[in-house]
């Protein structure tokens, strides 16, 4: 007699020897012992379960002497004529080799014939999930009646592709993998008997490779047997399953974690020239990654595994970060996939490999952490953000209307006191004088609050208290030296202005009055022009040139975004995409356009306001601005470059002189309070009177 | 061919432990498998493994190589040995229920028998589930040896069924050297070597003049990759004629894997797992072409194509995807400036 294997040679031969799957040998012998077997039984469950092993035993409990009994007596006759396979009333069918209909018709014919020796026929169709479609199909019918001498078991690994029909017609019975704590206890019974000498960590490992399979179990025992007879010890299972010792295991998770790939392939081609197996290792190494998720997190000792005794592996889940841990199971799980199906399998791990490591330059863990710090920040960030906007858009704001302020402030009292000289009458004059003196007044007060006592010159109190208000130290929009000039100017022209005022109170000659006046006139027409267009804004820009900025701006010279609140910001943007920026100092810019009318739209001091605010949030800062004609413009370049030639280091140019140019310094807001659409305006200014509206 | 299983010892130790003590103990399994890379000479110990039960004469576990059941073993004549190997990619379910029939009927001769299924990854799930009773209970004095280069592909309920033996694979640097001793390029010994672990079948490839076109045709794919006017897939087209045989079109895909890989390797400044020694040049140009990411993902391509030239697909339309992929990626590279530190 040959050796028979020992998985066979220990399959149980009633109830009590089945490992595990009590709910199962429960349920059976409460059957058993009050004579309330089922006709038709279904058994599905993983391999190495017991399924064929229980059907054997439920064969022989129906047919032993002593029936009803819980458990088959395995002395009398009937049992052991079962168990050896004489009787011939116990049929095993193997529906996989027998799964055309004609096997199943011929086994329904069968069904009728009453058994030769014991009570019960019994059909063991094993593998059931292999019978074809029409197979099941003409097995129903048998199956939901049999004859009361008939008991069909039906055992598959695959319940999901036994029919709905037939799973209906069974009492089903789902096996569970065996718990690795039974196997061990199993395992335990057969080397008792066996006299086989083993460590007991070998055995913990045996059970944990068997993963849930009695039989894998078995096998595996009777194989380290066979490997190392004299005492098995835990190096010698590994090496049978091609399993990696915990050293090595722990060896290529550091690796992993440090991700250091080119020593984590070096150790795998180690591992797989010492005939590890490919799967395994990836198993392994799942199973390490598991294990520290599961140490660290529940801190629940699992007695069947091995790795929680040791000393770095509790180093290494202490340290391991979950995040870590998932990703590398993730991608592990990924390659033992495609492992499973290739002639590859070595470069599948490597490739996982890589990409573990490829995670510290990518998503490395620690960078994750900073992400979630960093969206932490960004949330605080955002609350503010919110506040900061609305602040900044106040603050840029009250900047651009100071500066428009500013020159309207500086100037207003200039031309205040100039027009009548022109056109009003002297007593006028005094009145003006008279009105215009309670705001240096209060402008005086002003002064005094800020401890800058200049009562000489109210006007330049003023600017520079305006100053003052306007800007701060980082910004230097508008050079003091410039308003100082400006006002000290004004001031000279204000002197002067009331002298002559007098002269006019002390009724003087009107011819006199108009040789003056005819002089005026054409300083007046410069000057007009020069409040707005004013040629000194001009020579700083071109004296303090910065081509980088004009270059950048020039390339994001479009796409100008709308002011809300604004109406006119839309077509004032339009406007000002038509313009060419042709110097800049950073904080201020010169413009040229095609038309004067444009310029004098721009220029207008509300106009300017909103302009301002449209390119302060294009490109988030404040930059005043001039609008020149591009034909004035070259005739200022022209005078320009003679000056540059020849040598002058600050220059000065001549006062821009242009019909088309008009002083809009004191037009507040034309285009809001005309009613006529801005065309309309536009064609009255360029034609004036000859627009004739049609209705 | 095995004499005895001293000589199995010196390549595969753990093989010869467990089937010799096996066999000196009377503790010899119904079924086995025996699993481990191409060229470990797997069907050699299975054939040894059956003389050894076969013998009429044994010394202690080792067979008398003399005896009348022995010499019919060698030639492959004994009645009682089965080696099923059948031509084709699958093995089909009518060979397994005849085997199974022909095991139910009595023996020919008294003794032991013996079937040997090579390559049992190619059994599809009907032949695999018809083999799974007798594989569990073969009946008396049936032993069982199933050859595979990997089990996971078989039925987890066959390989319960079963012992498995695992074959260690040889040390490349043994076949290289020896190679490189026949005065074989080093760069084509040291692939081949990394193809077959076998010493036979390495020198008989090495000889071959096929493999050697096939390995030139590779080396051509990739540096045509770095011209931008030049597309392998007409040398493709052109060495047709090589990929009749199923076993050139396997070299030729490892080969492409292989070069793959480098190109990987290099990325990774891992010069030193370089197979294509002599390419270099070319493959850290292609290398600095693209990025890690995209090595890896031609790389899995390459794979994923591999498994595919297992079942039935036209292979030249495959090669010429795969070509496409490979020429998208390293001829349009828009990265390639930018990337090149």
């Amino acid at each position: 007699m040959s050796y028979k294997a020992l998985y066979r040679t220990y399959r149980p031969k009633d109830f009590n020897e089945v490992a595990g799957q009590r709910h199962i040998t429960q349920t059976l012998k409460n059957a058993l012992a009050n004579d309330k077997v089922a006709h038709a039984y279904l058994f599905s469950g993983p391999r190495g379960t017991g399924k064929t092993s229980i059907a054997k035993i439920l064969a022989k409990a129906v047919n032993c002497v002593n029936a009803p009994t819980a458990n088959p007596c395995n002395v009398c006759e009937n049992c052991l004529g079962i168990q050896d396979g004489t009787i011939s009333d116990v049929i095993e069918i193997d529906a996989a080799s027998n799964n055309g209909v004609d096997e199943i018709r011929e086994l329904r014919d069968k069904v009728k014939y009453l058994p030769g020796y014991v009570k019960y026929k019994v059909y063991i169709i094993d593998e059931v999930h292999m019978l074809s479609q029409g197979a099941f199909n003409a097995l129903l019918k048998t199956l939901e009646e049999p004859p009361a001498h008939v008991i069909f078991i039906l055992c598959t690994t695959e319940l999901q592709k036994v029919i709905p029909t037939i799973q209906s017609r069974c009492q089903r019975f789902d096996f569970k993998a065996i718990s690795t704590i039974d196997i061990i206890a199993k395992l335990k019974e057969i080397i008792a008997q066996e006299n086989i000498i083993i460590e007991e960590d070998a055995i913990k490992q045996i059970a944990t490779y068997a993963e849930g399979g009695l039989r894998d179990a078995i096998s595996l025992l009777d194989q380290v047997y066979s490997f190392n007879p004299g005492n098995v010890v835990l190096e010698d299972v590994n090496q049978i399953c091609g399993a990696v010792s915990m050293q090595t295991q722990i060896e290529l998770a550091k690796a992993l974690i440090n991700f250091d790939s080119t020593k984590a392939i070096s150790l795998l081609n180690n591992l797989i020239s010492h005939g590890k197996e490919v799967k395994k290792i990836t198993l392994n190494l799942i199973e390490f990654f598991r294990d520290t998720l599961m140490f660290s997190n529940l801190q629940k000792l699992d007695e069947a595994s091995l790795l929680y005794g040791h000393q770095e592996f509790q180093k290494i889940a202490k340290e391991i970060s979950n995040r870590k841990a998932f990703y590398i199971i993730d991608v592990l799980s990924k390659a033992l996939n495609e492992i499973n199906w290739s002639n590859n399998p070595k470069i599948h791990l490597e490739l996982a490999f890589l990409k573990i490591a490829d995670n510290e330059d990518n998503s490395n863990s620690n960078v994750l952490a900073a992400i979630d710090e960093i969206e932490k920040r960004l949330m605080e960030l955002e609350s503010y953000k919110d506040f900061m906007e609305a602040e900044d858009k106040k603050e840029s704001q009250e900047i651009i209307k100071n500066i428009i302020s500013t020159s309207q402030k500086t100037e207003t009292p200039v031309i205040q006191e100039k027009e009548p000289t022109i056109f009003t009458e002297p007593v006028q004059t005094t009145e003006k004088v008279e009105v215009s003196q309670p705001v240096i007044d209060q402008v005086e007060e002003l002064g005094e609050e800020e401890t800058v006592t200049e009562e000489t010159d109210t006007e330049e109190t003023i600017a520079e208290e305006t100053l003052e208000v306007e800007f701060d130290n980082e910004a230097e929009a508008i050079d003091t030296k410039f308003e100082e000039m400006e006002t000290d100017e004004v001031k000279a022209r204000i002197e002067t202005e009331i002298v002559e005022d007098v002269a006019f109170a002390d009724e003087e000659t009107a011819e006199e009055e108009i040789i003056n006046s005819a002089e005026i006139i054409k300083k007046e027409l410069c000057d007009k022009i020069s409040n707005t267009y004013d040629i000194r804004f001009v020579e700083e820009v071109l004296n303090n040139p910065n081509k980088q900025d004009k270059v950048s701006l020039i390339n994001r010279w479009e796409n100008f975004p709308e002011i809300e609140d604004e109406e006119d910001s839309k077509y004032l943007a339009s406007l000002l995409e038509t313009g060419n920026i042709t110097a800049s100092s950073f904080d201020k810019i010169i413009m040229t356009f095609a038309s004067t009318t444009i310029c004098n739209t721009l220029m207008i001091p509300s106009n300017k306001e909103i302009v301002m605010k449209i390119i302060n949030k294009k490109f988030n800062r404040i930059i005043n601005y001039i609008a020149l004609p591009s034909s004035v413009f070259s005739d200022i370049t022209k005078e320009f470059m003679e000056r540059y030639r020849m040598g002058e280091k600050y220059i000065k140019l001549s006062e821009i002189v242009c019909d088309g140019l008009k002083d809009v310094s004191q037009i507040e807001k034309v285009v809001a309070q005309d009613t006529k659409p801005k065309i309309v305006q536009d064609a009255i200014d360029l034609f004036g009177d000859k627009v004739k509206i049609k209705e | 061919m095995f004499k005895n299983w001293d000589d199995v010892r010196k390549t595969q130790d753990g093989v010869a432990r467990i089937l010799t003590n096996s066999i000196a103990r009377n503790r010899v399994s119904h079924s086995y498998i025996f699993e481990g890379p191409k060229g470990t000479r797997k069907k050699g110990v299975a054939i040894l493994f059956a003389k050894t039960l076969l013998c009429t004469n044994p010394q202690d576990y080792n067979p008398c190589n003399a005896c009348h059941n022995c010499l019919r073993v060698e030639n492959n004549t004994h009645p009682n040995l089965f080696v099923i190997d059948p031509p084709g990619k699958v093995i089909k379910k009518e060979v397994i229920s005849n085997l199974i029939l022909e095991l139910s009927k009595a023996s020919l001769e008294p003794g032991p028998r013996i079937y040997i299924v090579i390559d049992a990854d190619r059994f599809n799930p009907s032949s695999a589930n018809t083999l799974l009773k007798t594989m569990e209970e073969p009946g008396q004095e049936v032993y069982q040896v199933l050859i595979t280069e990997n089990y996971n592909s078989l039925l987890s309920t066959i390989i319960s069924r079963a012992e498995i033996l695992h074959f260690l694979p040889i040390n490349r640097s043994i076949i290289k050297d020896y190679l490189v001793e026949l005065n074989v390029n080093e760069t084509f010994a040291n692939i081949i070597s990394q193809y077959t672990s076998d010493l036979p079948t390495a020198e008989k490839l090495a000889k071959n003049k096929e493999t050697e076109e096939i390995y030139l045709l590779v080396t051509e794919i990739f540096q045509n990759l770095t011209l931008k006017d030049q597309s392998s897939i007409i040398s493709l087209y052109q060495a047709d004629k090589l990929f009749t045989d199923n076993e050139n079109v396997d070299i030729f895909m490892n080969l492409l894997i292989y070069y793959q890989k480098d190109i990987l390797s290099y990325k990774l400044n891992n010069d030193n797992f370089i197979m294509f020694i002599d390419q270099k040049e070319t493959i850290a140009k292609l290398a600095k072409k693209i990025t890690k990411n995209q090595a890896q993902e031609y790389l899995e391509e390459m794979l994923d194509l591999s498994m595919k030239l297992k079942y039935n697909i036209n292979l030249q339309l495959a090669f010429n995807k795969l070509l496409m992929i490979l020429e998208r990626g390293y001829k349009y590279a828009t990265h390639s400036r930018s990337d090149t530190v």
